[in-house]
C-alpha cells in the first residue's frame, strides 16, 4: 500500500472517531429523575419504555437516572402472587417487567423505594420487592423528589 | 380556511382564546366548542400556546422612538445631574444600613400573582419552595395526597428548615378544593392553620368550564385562593425556581 493511501485511510478513520464522539456527546450529562406513583401496568411498561428510549438517545455512560416509587407505585417491583401480603391493591412485577427491570439497573439505573409506603403498606423489603437493598430505600419519595430536584436532576413523570 | 370536524373553524377558537366576543356570545361558543371534542382540545391547545408566548415575552422590548435631541445648552446641566444622581446611587448601593424600599419577604409578595396579602411569604430566600400540581387523582385518594404534602412539610420543619407549598388544582382535579365535593375540608382547614407557608390554589378557568358546559357554580373552600389558569401558574412556578412536583 502506498503511503499516501495509509493517509487517507488514516484520515478517514479519524474523521469516523470524531463524528461518533460527536453524536456521543450531543447531549452532554444529564441528571434525571422519573416519578411512578401509579399502579396501571400499561403506563408502568410505556414507562420503563421512555427510559430505556431516554438512555438510547443520550447514552448510559452520560446519564445519571434514577426512578423514585412510592405509593402504589412501589407495584412496578411486587410480584402480582406477593401484592395480596401487602396492602397494595396489585404486584406488576411479572417475569417479563422483572427482565425489563434488570436490564435498566445493568445500565445504571437506580430505583428507589419510600420507606413511609413500606412502612404504611405493610410491605417488606426483602419478601416482597423485586431486587432490592437497603441502600435503595429512602425515607420520603416526595421529599427525594424535592431533594433531586435541588441537586439539579430534571422531573419526568411519564 | 382550515375547518375542524363539527364546522367549528379555527378562527372561532382563536377568536375565543383572544376573548373577542360579548360575554354571552363568549360563553355560548365555548359550550358549543366543548361539545366537540377536537375542537376542545385544539382550544386548549391554543390556550396554552398563548399562555407560553404571553409568558416567554414577560418584558417585551419597546418600540424605538424619535431620539431626542438635548439643546447644546442643555448638556453641561444634565451631565451635572446625571454624575450627582450616580453617586448618591453609589453611596446608598454602599451603605446598606440605609433601609431598602423593600425587605426581601414583601419582594416575595410582588413576584406572588394571586392575592395572599394575608398569607405572607414567610420563607426566606434560601428556602425550598415546592409546587404540586393535582389534574388527576385517580391513582391516588385525596387524603393520601394530603399525607404527602404534610410528610413534606414536617421532613423540613423537624430539620429547622422553612419550606414553602402551594398545591395547584385543576380539572379533575379541583374536586379536592371544592366544598360540595372535598372529602378533606376539615383536614385542608387545619393544614393550613397548623402550616402558614402552605396554600391550596383552584383554577379559575376550570370553574369557568365548569358553569359554561354543566351548569355548575364552583363554591370553593374558604382557604382555596385562586389563580386564572392552573397550568399557567405551575408553568410560572417552574420559571421562578419552584421544584415541581405533579401528583
Amino acid at each position: 500500500m502506498k503511503i499516501t493511501q495509509r493517509l487517507q485511510w488514516t484520515l478517514v478513520l479519524f474523521g469516523m472517531l470524531l463524528c461518533s464522539a460527536v453524536v456521543a456527546e450531543s447531549y452532554g450529562k444529564q441528571k434525571v429523575v422519573y416519578h411512578i406513583n401509579y399502579d396501571n401496568p400499561a403506563a408502568q411498561a410505556g414507562a420503563m419504555r421512555n427510559i430505556q428510549n431516554h438512555i438510547n438517545a443520550v447514552g448510559a455512560e452520560n446519564l445519571d437516572l434514577k426512578v423514585v416509587l412510592h405509593g402504589k407505585g412501589l407495584s412496578l417491583l411486587i410480584e402480582p402472587d406477593l401484592a395480596a401480603e401487602t396492602k397494595l391493591p396489585r404486584g406488576n412485577a411479572t417475569d417479563e417487567m422483572q427482565a425489563k427491570i434488570s436490564g435498566l439497573k445493568q445500565q445504571g439505573v437506580i430505583f428507589n423505594v419510600c420507606a413511609n409506603t413500606l412502612k404504611g403498606k405493610k410491605i417488606d423489603l426483602d419478601e416482597h420487592i423485586y431486587d432490592a437493598s437497603e441502600s435503595d430505600v429512602v425515607p420520603s419519595g416526595v421529599a427525594e423528589l424535592a431533594k433531586l430536584q435541588a441537586q439539579g436532576y430534571t422531573y419526568i413523570k411519564p | 380556511m382550515n375547518r375542524l370536524g363539527s364546522g367549528i373553524s379555527e378562527e372561532l377558537l382563536n377568536a375565543l382564546v383572544d376573548n373577542e366576543f360579548t360575554p354571552e356570545e363568549q360563553a355560548e361558543k365555548l359550550a358549543q366548542v366543548r361539545r366537540d371534542k377536537v375542537a376542545s382540545v385544539e382550544l386548549n391547545h391554543l390556550r396554552e400556546l398563548k399562555e407560553s408566548v404571553r409568558l416567554a415575552y414577560a418584558d417585551p422590548p419597546q418600540p424605538n422612538h424619535e431620539p431626542y435631541k438635548m439643546k447644546l445648552l442643555h448638556r453641561p446641566y444634565a451631565i451635572a445631574v446625571s454624575l450627582i444622581l450616580f453617586s448618591v446611587g453609589f453611596l446608598l448601593l454602599h451603605n446598606l444600613s440605609f433601609p431598602m424600599p423593600w425587605s426581601d419577604s414583601e419582594r416575595l409578595i410582588l413576584l406572588d400573582p394571586i392575592g395572599q396579602g394575608d398569607r405572607p411569604a414567610t420563607a426566606s430566600d434560601n428556602s425550598m419552595r415546592v409546587v404540586f400540581h393535582v389534574q388527576n387523582i385517580d391513582h391516588i385518594s385525596p387524603g393520601e395526597l394530603l399525607d404527602d404534602v404534610e410528610s413534606l412539610i414536617e421532613d423540613f420543619q423537624a430539620r429547622g428548615e422553612t419550606i414553602r407549598v402551594e398545591v395547584v388544582a385543576h380539572g379533575d382535579g379541583l374536586g379536592l378544593l371544592r366544598s360540595k365535593l372535598s372529602t378533606e375540608q376539615q383536614r385542608i382547614s387545619q393544614m393550613v392553620k397548623a402550616y402558614p407557608t402552605l396554600t391550596f390554589v383552584a383554577c379559575l378557568n376550570t370553574i369557568q368550564r365548569l358553569k359554561v358546559e354543566k351548569g355548575i357554580e364552583v363554591l370553593l373552600l374558604p382557604e382555596a385562593t385562586t389563580t386564572e389558569s392552573g397550568v399557567a401558574h405551575v408553568v410560572r412556578r417552574q420559571k421562578e425556581g419552584w421544584i415541581y412536583i405533579q401528583v
